[in-house]
């Protein structure tokens, strides 16, 4: 059996443009996360960056357990809200990639921070 | 040639007035200086934050009179911490200064970049960033009736939620010394300078009763002063409220993700707004109504 990717300690961060459907993503324990009326908000302790997702990004960042590769997730939603299994899979996977470019998820190489940071 | 400032030192100055022990939040000190009438003006302006006591630090204000080379500067405790060419400067940088030391010795609190107003225990929060008319509508609120807990840093007892005041005078700039005229505070002849790029206007001075107590917030307000605009109050959802109070938080990151469920539940138990200003009166009359309306 293949292992999930991403998961393993040492193994060499992924791109989060390569994220893919056997990827199996957790969440940065950096990333600290509080849910209010139906949407995610997030904050970054490493880059001191705070997130807010919409409420269908908020349900699937909700549903990151560590254990659930993109494509079981994909289909498990997909079930759960009786809609097309391709389609949710297309919105899955490019949630988790937004995560991962976010430098929300453990094991993903996420995009530069690009904020100007000044010393007060 | 000797060097002056070898040989001065703060005992050579005849310093004739301190401050009472001041406390703003976690942060203990007085002032003193050789200016009857500066004296005067600083009791002024920090008396909401006196209590009993000896400070556990001390700031020295040098004007030129009393300075090596005529140089005015500023000390705290021993260390010179600032020199200017001109003395208002310095006395600038003190409350500046006095600002700064609160937020960094009271991390033991939430702080938040936000001024508040109180009624029956109840907080209104307006939190901001610089120049968003945070002070001028602290103190349009206050003028309505409401009591002043602070113009620049909401701090909150993470155990509890409680807002716990930091009533220092209210900092009004000149954009709304028309609009807030009645609260020009005085000065003694000679020191007019005092007041001249800034108003430090004592929340005692506008109504004896005016400084809260600790209260606990029911309104968030992020206001907004847009010259000729249609004063607005739109509610905010809250999650956007708790990412509007993260970035407006001093120390955030000391708190981690004890401070997001913080504002998380205050966040859920206020109303939350944003506020376009174009007319203070306009918009203190919007936030009673918002406040009468709650629950």
């Amino acid at each position: 059996m293949r292992r999930p990717a991403g998961t393993g300690a040492g193994e060499a961060p992924v791109p989060y443009g390569l994220i893919g459907a056997d990827f199996c993503p957790r969440i940065r324990p950096t990333a600290l996360s509080v849910e209010i009326d139906g949407e995610v908000v997030i904050y970054d302790e490493e880059r001191a960056a705070v997130h807010k997702l919409n409420p269908s990004a908020s349900v699937i960042f909700s549903s990151l357990d560590g254990s659930t590769t993109v494509g079981q997730l994909s289909a498990e939603l997909a079930e759960a809200f009786g809609l097309e299994r391709d389609r949710m899979g297309h919105d899955v996977l490019v949630a988790v990639r937004e995560f991962g470019a976010k430098n929300l998820l453990a094991g993903v190489e996420a995009e530069p921070d690009r904020r100007e940071h000044t010393l007060s | 040639m000797t060097d002056v400032t070898a040989t001065w030192g703060l005992e050579d100055v005849p310093w004739v007035h301190s401050t009472s022990r001041l406390r703003a939040l976690e942060f203990d000190f007085a002032v003193r200086t050789a200016d009857a009438g500066l004296g005067r003006y600083l009791d002024r302006i920090f008396g909401s934050l006196a209590v009993p006591g000896s400070p556990a630090h001390l700031y020295s204000l040098v004007d030129p009179d009393h300075a090596p080379f005529k140089l005015p500067r500023l000390f705290l405790d021993s260390e010179e911490i600032f020199a200017a060419n001109e003395f208002p400067w310095v006395v600038e940088h003190l409350l500046w200064h006095i600002n700064r030391q609160v937020v960094e010795r009271s991390s033991s609190y939430l702080l938040l970049h936000s001024s508040a107003v109180e009624r029956d225990g109840s907080a209104l929060l307006f939190p901001a960033s610089m120049e968003s008319g945070k002070t001028t509508l602290a103190a349009g609120m206050v003028r309505a009736g409401l009591r002043y807990v602070t113009d620049e840093a909401v701090a909150i007892a993470p155990a509890t939620g409680v807002v716990h005041p930091f009533p220092k005078a209210l900092a009004v700039d000149p954009g709304s010394w028309s609009t807030l005229a009645d609260f020009r505070p005085p000065v003694d002849a000679g020191l007019e300078w005092l007041t001249a790029s800034q108003w430090q206007v004592s929340p005692a001075a506008i109504r004896s009763d005016a400084v809260a107590g600790p209260c606990r917030p029911v309104l968030i307000a992020s206001p907004r002063y847009v010259a000729g605009a249609r004063t607005e109050l739109l509610p905010l959802g809250r999650a956007d409220a708790v990412v509007m109070l993260i970035e407006n938080a001093f120390n955030f990151s000391v708190h981690g993700g004890r401070g997001l469920e913080l504002l998380a539940n205050m966040a859920r138990a206020c109303a939350c707004f944003r506020l376009t200003i174009g007319d203070l009166d306009e918009a203190c009359l919007l936030l009673l109504g918002a406040l009468d309306s709650l629950p």
